[in-house]
């Protein structure tokens, strides 16, 4: 077989599974599969914001009187976040577009990962605001041996991927040379890739990413860094969408509501999956040591951050049907749903983290305000 | 103030009194009582529940809910409710 960018089969997209069917031709979303795609794809849409939209003019201010060791924590935190947006900015499309097989999931997968280049102009957004010299920020990122050392756990699930589903792609299933490594590829083992690889995303977007917000958010409950958290406020709200992504994809698997070959596949890796949130919570346990070894923070300390992580993880586990790996206990950081709940339930525009006022709204209602209208009529 | 009663919700069974003014998943866990939940936002439908009695405000979400289900992440009481597990 060899992949087109647009195959000549007609295909029934219906009876299609999410990936490793025929390829996607006509992009058409009159019918849908999974209509929770289409679903996700008009939120993202209706979410778009730019960072240039928010004043982080107060944060530079703010940031000139942290202690050294709060920069330190809210420096490393947003290369952390860099890092994870680096990778999501690009990697969903490179890794699932070749292979997916829904036009409605092809979309999806298109606008998921756009949103996760504004995510990484904002932190270009903040960090020229906030220092006088953003290029050694960045520069430092690829110098941070603990950034470094997650970036290979974040990335291996998706180059294994790539590397595998592209010589698949190309020369089919068998054993091909892959720069000097004999591969044998099969879709069987594909298809394992690819679901270890889901989840690894999930892992990333649902737990790894919620340290950072925790700390982003503990400085604006101190009213400092507030454009800040207003701008990871809008970001998290985008996770928040896309984890669902995520975690709808692994259980229409699980189900068996998809490919029957992906849901025993997903029942033969359970083990390795545990062990994967297992491993990401370790890691990001001692990201917080070392986020935290110049000091605490008022409000945030390694212990309590590593009790969240704890929490966050177990959610995350329920929400796709394992056992969670903790204790059950109640959220340590209480103050963070303030952050991420849904703006439609708790709406006081005038608060700094408020981010569902509508662009280009028109307030029509007439008042004592409005009396220079004086006997104007419409005839 | 209005009343919540739970109705074996993760084993507990009792009546929390709220203003009204946090989603229903806020109010459970800030009485302890612990929910599935996940994105907080309406989208994923981890935190579906049984409206027993009672009316509550519903805001959008991307959930197909069946009658008298409701996501506690995006409603919030505006009477006295009664509330129960979906399973």
């Amino acid at each position: 077989m060899s992949y087109s960018i647009f195959s000549k089969k007609v295909v029934n997209t219906m009876a299609q599974p999410m990936f490793f069917g025929d390829a996607v031709n006509v992009a058409r979303f009159d019918k849908q599969k999974f209509e929770m795609f289409e679903k996700l794809t008009e939120k993202q849409l209706s979410f778009f914001w730019r960072p240039e939209e928010i004043d982080v003019s107060k944060d530079k201010m703010d940031f000139a009187k942290l202690l050294p060791n709060e920069k330190h924590i809210f420096l490393s935190n947003l290369q952390y976040q860099i890092l994870l947006d680096s990778v999501q900015g690009r990697s969903p499309n490179i890794a699932f577009l070749p292979i997916v097989s829904l036009p409605e999931l092809e979309n999806w997968i298109e606008t998921w990962s756009f949103s996760e280049t504004i995510h990484s102009r904002s932190y270009t957004h903040i960090i020229r605001a906030i220092v006088n010299e953003p290029g050694a920020v960045f520069d430092d990122i690829m110098k941070t041996e603990q950034i470094i050392e997650r970036a290979e756990s974040v990335s291996k699930h998706y180059d294994e991927l790539i590397k595998c589903s592209q010589a698949y792609l190309l020369h089919g299933e068998g054993t091909h040379d892959l720069n000097g490594d004999k591969t044998t590829i099969d879709l069987k083992c594909l298809k394992r890739k690819l679901y270890l690889t889901i989840m690894s995303v999930n892992i990333l977007e649902a737990v790894r990413f919620y340290v950072s917000f925790a700390c982003s958010f503990a400085f604006a409950e101190r009213k400092v860094m507030e454009g800040n958290a207003k701008i990871i406020k809008m970001i998290a709200r985008d996770e928040a969408l896309h984890l669902t992504g995520t975690q709808h994809m692994i259980n229409l698997i699980r189900d068996g509501k998809d490919d029957p070959e992906m849901t025993a596949i997903a029942a033969e890796c359970e083990s390795e999956v545990i062990n994967m949130f297992k491993e990401a919570c370790e890691q990001e346990k001692n990201w917080a040591e070392y986020l935290f070894r110049d000091g605490s923070m008022i409000g945030l300390n390694a212990e309590i951050l590593k009790q969240y992580l704890e929490y966050v993880t177990n959610i995350r586990m329920n929400a796709i049907g394992l056992k969670p790996l903790f204790e059950e206990r109640s959220n340590p950081l209480p103050w963070i749903n303030h952050w991420l709940d849904s703006d439609n339930v708790q709406v006081a525009p005038q608060e700094t983290e408020i981010t569902s006022y509508l662009v280009s709204a028109i307030d029509n209602t007439l008042d004592d305000s409005d009396a220079d209208f004086g006997d104007f009529k419409l005839d | 103030m209005f009343k919540i009663d739970v109705d074996n919700i993760n084993g507990k069974t009792e009546s929390l009194y709220v203003y009204g003014e946090q989603s229903i998943l806020t109010e459970l866990e800030e009485h302890n009582v612990l929910l599935n939940h996940s994105c907080r936002q309406g989208h994923c439908g981890s935190c579906v529940l049984l409206l027993l009695q009672g009316d509550v405000l519903h805001q959008d979400c991307l959930v197909p809910l069946s009658q008298g289900e409701i996501l506690a992440c995006q409603s919030k009481p505006i009477t006295d409710i009664k509330i129960g597990s979906r399973n």
